[in-house]
């Protein structure tokens, strides 16, 4: 077990070497010197020299390289060019946001997909089953965005129920602000889940040990619940834990639609301000993450099935 | 695979049968922008500024007085040519990439499954942001930023099928009889994987459609004034208290085209692979 798990983090690491690799060459595809448009077109020859050494931009491309890598391994990506902070102490302050509003969406999705496919599941062919079979095909096809905005309008702009911007001051609060962006999030989820629990029970459901247990006469609650869910649960765990860099990168477009600080609307604003040294730092602690994320959901997946053996 | 579908079977396959419809419809509409769309898109007209539903203006007009149902009509442009563009490209480049490593299996297969890993380590969206800061914003540069973050799910559908046809007994004979590997992939290799390709190929369409209207949406893709529903969305959203008709229609159009391309792809599973037809 321990060494299989180190395998899979000692696999990860090239990736990452790789990932590195590609921000600092892609940053360097675009056209135009950064230093002049930090400085814009009027700025003279020498400000524009100082600050090309100041960004180390006047060095051999792989020293610059070197530099840059260098950095990763120490976690320092440079300073913004908004603000002059460290770019990796900002995406460390945003990361909780969007941490809380990825887990709080995947909770949703559980807590409202799961029932959902196991109800499916039991009522096979009925109507129940192809109104939630179909609900799911409509709801992996709905825009995240314009369902925060119909969201927004809704509970917030008709309703006045729920907030829209801001985060809240108490725990209470904070769930409240956190409602409806964590359900636009989640509902894209709800459809994956309910499908993989609906498909997942269906074949627990026929095997002979779930017969055994009826047979044994235990009520048809237990039986579902107690026997067949628990063993249908694992391809539902790994499909959330697989989908997860769909909802990181859904969470972008939530952030933008509520104004809610996080990883996106860090790399949003980056974006649109050039700010290149926290666009590579932003868009590096988001593929960690989803690597962390999927090596977590493979270990779990062997814990959970110890059937499954690792060459 | 020819002779397998029969016209008179599709109506067993509700859900493709459904696509099917709605994505000639969404194609017609495009086709025909200029002699169906009531009012020009682009031209703004003031006095008629953010007027809500009604007889003249059927989806209501936007702050600059245009008439939302032609917008969303010359949309459908946008999001197909964009949609359809990126899905073929990605695929055009992954699967013979994809279906050869599967193949050959070695060094080749190690080294492309490294690859299509890294590519895969970046979440679609997030990779088709960056490439967009870096390229600038425009409908092809959508498109190429698009195609490069779905390249790689073609590109893995393709190995892991061509992996197992790889051992089959009628691809060893080939390569015993001295095929060449790139007559094998091109003879025995790709007709067989087409069935699963065409699937994905058909949701990739949708989720290209999805991400271009994100992207549009932020600001990074389709520029204004070029109608695209993401971008008409951005703009809905600045009026969401006082005229949410602006929101409301061009997500339907979106929410409607992504499911067709959905249910076309989920029914052609169906038709497709006689495993998992529904009792």
């Amino acid at each position: 077990m321990l060494g299989y798990v180190a395998r899979r983090v000692a696999m990860a690491v090239p990736t990452i070497f790789a990932v590195a690799t590609i921000l600092f060459f892609i940053v360097r595809m675009v056209p135009g010197d950064p230093a002049v448009y930090l400085l814009g077109d009027m700025a003279t020859p020498e400000r524009v020299a100082n600050l090309r050494a100041e960004m180390g931009l006047d060095k051999p491309l792989y020293q610059q390289y070197i530099d840059f890598m260098l950095g990763v391994l120490r976690g320092d990506f440079g300073r913004s060019f908004e603000n002059g902070m460290p770019t990796m102490v900002r995406v460390l302050r945003a990361f909780p946001f969007t941490f809380e509003l990825a887990v709080a969406g995947t909770l949703l999705s559980l807590l409202i997909g799961i029932p959902l496919g196991v109800a499916a599941a039991v009522r096979r062919g009925s109507k129940i089953d192809v109104l939630i079979t179909s609900g799911t095909t409509i709801g992996v096809s709905i825009p995240v965005f314009w369902l925060a905005l119909l969201l927004i309008e809704f509970f917030s702009v008709r309703l006045g129920l729920l907030p829209v911007t801001g985060l809240g001051n108490n725990p209470i609060e904070r769930l409240r602000h956190l409602a409806l962006p964590a359900f636009s999030l989640g509902i894209g989820m709800v459809a994956t889940v309910a499908r993989m629990t609906r498909s997942s029970m269906l074949g627990v459901l026929g095997k002979d040990y779930i017969t055994a247990v009826r047979a044994k006469g235990a009520p048809w609650n237990v039986t579902v619940y107690k026997h067949g869910l628990r063993n249908a649960i694992i391809p539902v765990v790994t499909v959330v834990g697989l989908n997860f860099g769909y909802l990181l990168g859904g969470t972008v477009l939530v952030e933008y639609v509520f104004g809610r600080p996080g990883l996106g609307s860090l790399l949003i604003e980056a974006v649109f301000s050039r700010d290149y040294p926290q666009i590579q730092a932003s868009v590096f602690f988001f593929s960690a993450v989803f690597m962390a994320v999927n090596i977590f959901v493979d270990i779990l997946y062997s814990f959970l099935n110890p059937k499954i053996r690792y060459g | 695979m020819d002779g397998l579908i029969k016209m008179g079977e599709i109506k067993d396959y509700p859900s493709f049968l459904a696509g099917l419809i709605i994505v000639l419809a969404v194609v017609l509409t495009a086709m025909l922008a200029p002699l169906i769309s009531p009012y020009d898109p682009i031209e703004q007209n003031m006095p008629h500024a953010l007027q809500p539903p009604s007889a003249y203006h059927l989806l209501g007009t936007d702050p600059y007085g245009r008439d939302v149902l032609s917008r969303i009509i010359w949309g459908a442009r946008v999001s197909l040519y964009v949609g359809l563009l990126s899905a073929t490209i990605a695929m055009i480049v992954g699967v013979p990439f994809g279906a050869l490593a599967g193949q050959l299996g070695g060094i080749a297969d190690a080294l492309l499954s490294r690859v299509i890993d890294i590519m895969l380590s970046f979440p679609g969206i997030i990779l088709a942001i960056v490439v967009m800061s870096i390229l600038g914003q425009s409908v092809d540069n959508t498109v190429l930023a698009i195609s490069l973050a779905m390249i790689p799910r073609f590109a893995r559908l393709a190995r892991g099928e061509a992996l197992q046809l790889s051992v089959q007994e009628y691809v060893q004979a080939a390569k015993a009889s001295g095929a060449g590997n790139l007559d094998i992939l091109v003879h025995h290799i790709l007709p067989n994987i087409l069935s699963p390709i065409l699937v994905q190929y058909s949701l990739s369409i949708g989720s290209a459609i999805m991400i271009e209207a994100g992207l549009s949406f932020i600001g990074l893709g389709v520029q204004p004034p070029t109608p695209s529903w993401g971008e008409m969305l951005s703009l809905g959203r600045q009026y969401l208290y006082t005229a949410p008709w602006l929101s409301l229609f061009p997500g339907l159009a979106i929410m409607l085209t992504v499911l067709a391309f959905n249910l076309l792809g989920d029914g052609l599973r169906d038709m497709l692979d006689p495993r998992l037809k529904r009792v």
